[in-house]
């Protein structure tokens, strides 16, 4: 049998793990159901008062608070995902049962990526799609006979409201980011190995660390080459991509390296 | 089975646990591992379940290098340690979860421990005993036919029958193929069961014996008196307790404790002996 990986051991091993920490992802989706349900019902529009309404290029009148809950509850629950699957590492007692149980490194790394990542985030966006589903059938059908001013288009409209799909590819420069949730997911499963306690809490002081770093080191240095020279103001679109793809290509080099450091990490483990 | 060659390691570089240690452990033995606290019993047995890393030297276990955590290794390694977690599920979903992990797991033996050691099938892991717990553990471990077992202080926190009935069970899992290593301080929990006795003490191996080598060589018992024949004594209510040399071929029963205190305190004294 291969000692690297073997499709069966695999299968196993995720029957494993899900037969063990399912009750508690599980739960964890309901909660997410509820918050997300709550953050809807908090801020559904109004139908009796009259409120700005705010169009995109589609017609459709936009959530404004939709995006942002979509993005703050969307990091919160992948990284606390990612952030509880070693956590088992920082114990003895449970890091002896993991690291004991006969399956290659690769097939635990996988494992964990499958659960901490891919299917939190699959599950995050389902969930999202379905509740944002219901709720913008409630809307659409209270608002079916109103019309409203477009101010985009000067013309009047019919009320109708835009779907998640919508904000996500109204603003076009949304599709660069799209490696993000796999960067911080990565980011947090490597704190959940490499940390043996609070790892949520070290792992966010950690990277809010580097950041501010990096961002204070670019401050500077954008500072130090530009010093004495005059500033132009000009909208070039080729250039602005060219930045926004090396953004994008970046954050996928360093998901991967982030992968790359919690494999290794996998590996050397000690108890 | 395991070959130990020239085995360094330590927690801490200014502070090794073992220097150049070599040895050879075979199947169809049940070792006793034994030495004083942070001696480096557990530390050994991880590092021949791959818990951690070999320093310096190279480790042997099966063909493979337990470093390397390559599932076929641990397929056939039973290892049971001194502080452990069972998740919270029940008996039937933690079986339906690890069990098909060891091609050679053995279902029927499981059950029958389980029933030997009555451990309430029904009641969720995490809510038994710390003692219910080691059981089933131990029967797990046993039940996955490893050939490797290697058990960490495998009799704290069991009560006087269960250990009786440890002995037992452990006994009747000997077989040719396996080797037993098992690791603890309450010697007489062990007495009869093992047949090699490893003593670790000063980053190395204080002595490496069969039962039967040590009685050979060496006999315990009562005296009134001690004189210069005897290695090493304890005062007892009816005199002492000694070890001396067997010169006369005398049938004498191992006591491991005495063993133990007399190869700390006089070792030089028994290496030409055991050498």
């Amino acid at each position: 049998m291969n000692n690297t990986f073997n499709i069966n051991r695999f299968g196993l091993l995720l029957k494993r793990q899900w037969l063990e920490f399912g009750k508690i992802y599980l739960m964890s989706l309901v909660v997410l159901i509820g918050i997300l349900i709550a953050f809807y019902f908090f801020n559904a529009p109004d139908f009796n008062r009259s409120f700005f309404y705010k169009w995109d290029d589609h017609g459709h009148v936009q959530l404004g608070f939709r995006l942002p809950v979509f993005i703050a509850i969307g990091f919160l629950f992948l990284t606390i995902q990612a952030s509880t699957y070693f956590s088992a590492f920082g114990q003895k007692p449970k890091a002896i049962m993991e690291l004991m149980t006969p399956a290659s490194v690769t097939e635990k790394f996988i494992c964990a990526i499958l659960f901490s990542t891919i299917l939190s985030l699959i599950s995050y966006l389902l969930i999202f799609y379905i509740i944002d589903a219901i709720f913008l059938n409630y809307f659409n059908e209270l608002w079916q006979h109103s019309k409203a001013t477009n101010y985009n288009t000067g013309k009047l409209t019919a009320v109708s409201f835009s779907t998640l799909f919508d904000d996500l590819t109204s603003e076009k420069e949304f599709k660069f980011l799209f490696a993000m949730p796999f960067f911080f997911s990565g980011i947090f499963l490597l704190g959940s190995i490499y940390f043996n306690r609070f790892h949520y809490i070290k792992t966010a002081l950690s990277i809010t660390a580097l950041f501010s770093f990096i961002i204070f080191f670019t401050i500077k240095f954008g500072n130090w080459i530009t010093a004495g020279k005059s500033r132009i103001y000009t909208v070039d679109h080729v250039e602005k991509d060219f930045v926004l793809a090396i953004f994008f290509w970046s954050s996928v080099a360093l998901s991967l390296i982030i992968w790359l450091i919690t494999y290794v990490r996998l590996k050397e483990k000690e108890v | 089975m395991i070959n130990i060659n020239n085995l360094n390691f330590g927690y801490s570089k200014h502070k090794p646990l073992f220097k150049n240690m070599s040895m050879r452990l075979s199947n169809g033995h049940i070792y006793g591992l034994l030495g004083k606290n942070g001696a480096g019993k557990s530390t050994l047995l991880k590092n021949l379940a791959g818990l951690v890393y070999a320093q310096g030297g190279t480790l042997d276990v099966m063909g493979y290098d337990p470093a390397k955590r390559q599932s076929a290794l641990l397929e056939q390694i039973c290892f049971i340690p001194e502080e452990f977690y069972l998740p919270s599920v029940k008996m039937g979903t933690y079986l339906k979860a690890n069990a098909p992990f060891y091609k050679n797991f053995d279902h029927q033996y499981f059950n029958d421990l389980i029933k030997e050691f009555d451990i309430p099938v029904e009641q969720k892991l995490i809510n038994m005993s710390y003692g219910q717990k080691k059981k089933v553990i131990i029967a797990f471990g046993l039940a996955t036919q490893a050939k490797l077992v290697i058990m960490d202080e495998p009799t704290n926190g069991l009560d006087i029958p269960s250990k009786a009935q440890f002995r037992k069970i452990m006994a009747s899992a000997m077989t040719d193929e396996r080797c037993i290593i098992i690791s603890t301080h309450q010697v007489r929990d062990l007495d009869n069961l093992i047949d090699t006795v490893i003593m670790l003490d000063e980053n190395d191996i204080a002595l490496k014996a069969t039962v039967q080598e040590i009685t050979e060589k060496l006999t315990f018992k009562k005296v009134k008196e001690v004189d210069d024949s005897i290695f090493y004594a304890e005062p007892s209510l009816s005199g002492y307790n000694a070890v001396m040399p067997n010169y006369h071929q005398e049938e004498s029963k191992l006591d491991m404790e005495l063993l133990f205190n007399a190869i700390l305190a006089e070792k030089i004294k028994f290496k030409p002996l055991f050498s």
